[in-house]
């Protein structure tokens, strides 16, 4: 596979991943690895002795860390959380989420905008966890942000992609934005749909750690987000109504004829 | 005496304490960087030793922790 460019890193894996919701530390270890991910979402919280255990483990996993706001409801709860990661981590790059709705986990559209308005005339690199509308994507590349991580599907759901038109529309009206589908991703087949409809590469979390072998989800989605991409760069036929058959035409033996 | 609230929980402090006094009293025992909010607001670690707390303020500690 070839190299990409993630904001100011060059990167093998198109697959970004979660730290949270895996049966044991070592299950998400290994499945960090078997997930051939560079970079891993983690968040802040308040101090425990379980947080000293995954903060040690996961450096030794040497990875890029892209801490987000999960949790925060507003812009400015948003923004101080940011500060905070930065601080912390040592890493401008925030994944930025202000959700709007407790039921769907949906971003607040308004509150996202102007966080990373804020964020972003600081110099972070903003990662803004969004919907897929249109208007709403265009509100952030406005505001300076050079990474879009539109839903497939609200968080945690395992529904996949449901409206592939909106995610194509964000491709074609982006075509030099950094596209990820962030969220919502069930199966490793999501994940090559993402690919193959040019998306840059796909983060999730809950299909690897929810899964009955973690570990071999997460070897999965490899597979499928290095088949989804190949898919996309070699372009997919078009597809149409009339079936044509593969097998030539000419030189059909006699008995064949209708 | 102060009456503040450290990540949920209520603590007491004397009048004029620093907030670097408070954080290496009750942050002792932990190996893990974190970052300080005062009343939702972030405060830069090269504040610590200039920051004087205030009856009720409310003191964040954040650590790294799992995420996705």
């Amino acid at each position: 596979m070839s190299t990409w460019q993630l904001a100011d890193q060059t990167l093998n894996s198109r697959l970004l991943i979660g730290t949270a919701l895996y049966p044991a530390l070592t299950t998400m270890q290994d499945s960090i690895v078997a997930s051939g991910a560079e970079v891993v979402t983690v968040s802040l919280r308040r101090q425990n002795t379980a947080g000293q255990a995954f903060w040690s483990e996961l450096k030794a996993l040497k990875r890029l860390i892209l801490p987000n706001t999960a949790g925060c409801y507003s812009a400015k709860e948003a923004i101080t959380t940011a500060h905070m990661a930065r601080e912390v981590f040592g890493t401008h790059w925030i994944k930025l989420e202000v959700i709007g709705d407790d039921y769907t986990l949906q971003p607040d559209p308004f509150g996202l905008v102007e966080a990373a308005t804020a964020l972003i005339k600081e110099g972070f690199e903003v990662f803004p966890y969004c919907t897929d509308d249109l208007v709403l994507c265009q509100r952030l590349v406005d505001a300076g942000c050079r990474i879009l991580m539109p839903w497939g599907a609200p968080i945690g759901t395992g529904k996949g992609l449901i409206n592939p038109y909106a995610l194509k529309t964000l491709r074609a009206r982006f075509p030099d934005l950094t596209l990820i589908v962030d969220a919502g991703l069930g199966a490793p087949s999501h994940a090559a749909q993402a690919m193959e409809l040019g998306f840059d590469g796909v983060l999730l979390n809950t299909a690897i750690a929810k899964a009955h072998h973690p570990i071999q989800m997460a070897q999965g989605f490899n597979y499928a987000v290095q088949a989804g991409r190949a898919g996309f760069e070699a372009g997919l036929m078009p597809e149409q109504d009339l079936a044509q058959p593969s097998t030539p035409i000419l030189g059909t033996p006699f008995w064949l004829g209708h | 005496m102060l009456t503040l609230t450290l990540n949920g929980e209520t603590i007491q402090a004397h009048a004029n304490t620093l907030l670097d006094q408070i954080l290496a009293e009750y942050l002792e025992n932990i190996d893990l960087p974190f970052a300080v909010a005062i009343n939702g607001v972030f405060v830069p670690r090269q504040q610590y030793t200039k920051t004087t707390l205030k009856q009720g303020d409310s003191i964040e500690v954040l650590s790294p922790n799992v995420g996705g």
